[in-house]
């Protein structure tokens, strides 16, 4: 990781405070041995700024709630997530100067490389004002889930296995930069679609909602997973919604801000085609 | 507990969300022209195939349901002009999710019957039906709780 793009980082992150041209710069720093999210709102702070391989937080969960104008680091996933977030309107992009950077993928404490990582296919940001550092090459394939070669019934017992583990802290939903929702379903009380003090079957509930709800957004920035204490792994399910659409509706989320959503867009044509496949295939 | 079931001639239990304009008034002139179908599904009438909340499916079947039926108008007919387009697509991807979870597809069934399709209506009812005797009971509740 080069300090070539800190520095850089840091001398843009500078001339913007000191310009005045933004109120407050979000970025990541240490504390201790972690990499944590910061907001830098004078040059003096400037100097915390890191950029290293372990800026895993997608910042643009916060954009949401900050005020004024904002330069904010971003990565792959993070420029996806703004591009989520300006399409549903949830930021104005006259706030916002985004500070490119490419990723070579996070690691974690033991210097493990996440997941959501080794599968990403995007680690150059998709919009930018400024670019910083050098663009690094991309993965042209995906791997192939093993859960797809698993029977009905072994998928349903894996499932099970994992959302029995669900503690309910809704930290997965906490974490992502798509979840906004005012009131969130998950947590309605009237009428309470997930019973608190019901069975496991609620949490699979919970799940296969949370998932429906991914559709068309999901940038696979690997948040949730990372998030939860008990280790499900989301990023299968959530990365399986996001394929589906590719498939069916030719969308890939936060790749490009014309891109209509595509739950709340129809095609006449092509969806009639499209519906006959998957009743041959589906049933 | 399946094998039971299936022995003692299992009934499946059916959900049916039906379009007010199309699919109920088809499922209401199948009664009224006397056209016998099976009395496994209960129909809940929405205004429209795009009222449905993936989240109704996905909590019928936790509640027990063994197949759920969606009933629209056929495109182009819809009474709000557009309402079953998005329908459509919302379902296509319903049905690929829950196969990914482990449910089979075919449990879910999304049709277009119009309001003079009575027979047709109970045609669908009838083949779903036998669709579902065939997969037998779902059971998710217990399935997912207990690891069967």
């Amino acid at each position: 990781m080069g300090s070539d793009t800190e520095n850089a980082l840091k001398r843009e992150a500078r001339n913007l405070l000191k310009k005045g041209d933004v109120d407050l710069v979000l970025g990541y720093c240490m504390e201790g041995d972690n990499v944590i999210p910061c907001f830098i709102s004078s040059p003096g702070e400037v100097d915390g700024l890191v950029w290293n391989n372990r800026c895993k937080n997608n910042l643009a969960v916060y954009l949401r709630e900050l005020e004024g104008r904002v330069a904010v680091v971003a990565k792959g996933c993070d420029s996806r997530a703004i591009v989520e977030l300006l399409k549903a309107k949830q930021v104005e992009r006259e706030d916002l100067i985004i500070l490119g950077v490419s990723c070579r993928g996070m690691v974690d404490k033991e210097g493990e490389e996440y997941g959501s990582c080794r599968v990403c296919l995007h680690r150059n940001p998709v919009v930018y004002d400024l670019f910083v550092g050098e663009k690094v090459s991309e993965r042209e394939e995906r791997d192939v889930d093993e859960l797809e070669s698993l029977s009905l019934r072994e998928r349903l017992e894996f499932w099970s296995k994992q959302f029995r583990k669900c503690i309910n802290c809704l930290a997965c939903r906490n974490v992502c930069p798509m979840c906004f929702c005012e009131e969130c379903v998950l947590e309605k009380k009237d009428p309470e679609w997930i019973t608190r003090a019901g069975d496991a079957s609620n949490l699979f509930l919970l799940h296969a909602i949370k998932a429906t709800h991914m559709a068309g957004r999901c940038v696979e920035c690997g948040e949730c997973e990372r998030a939860c204490p008990v280790d499900i792994p989301l990023m299968h399910l959530y990365s399986r919604v996001c394929r589906d659409v590719e498939e069916l509706f030719g969308v890939e989320s936060g790749m490009n801000l014309e891109d209509k959503p595509p739950l709340a867009a129809f095609d006449l044509e092509r969806d009639a085609m499209l519906e006959e496949n998957e009743k041959n295939k589906r049933g | 507990m399946e094998a039971k079931n299936k022995k003692d001639g299992f009934e499946p239990r059916i959900v049916g969300f039906l379009c007010n304009w199309c699919s109920y008034a088809g499922a209401d002139l199948a009664g009224t022209s006397r056209i016998e179908y099976p009395p496994n599904l209960r129909a809940v009438r929405v205004m429209c195939s795009s009222r449905v909340n993936p989240l109704f499916v996905l909590k019928a079947f936790q509640e027990g349901a063994d197949g759920v039926f969606i009933g629209g108008c056929h495109p182009q007919d819809c009474h709000y002009m557009e309402g079953n387009y998005y329908a459509r697509r919302r379902f296509m991807l319903l049905k690929r999710l829950i196969e990914y979870m482990g449910i089979n597809p075919g449990r879910l069934r999304v049709e277009w019957v119009s309001a003079s399709e009575g027979d047709r209506f109970a045609k669908i009812v009838r083949e779903f039906t036998g669709d579902l005797k065939r997969l037998g009971p779902l059971d998710l509740r217990e399935r997912v709780c207990d690891g069967i």
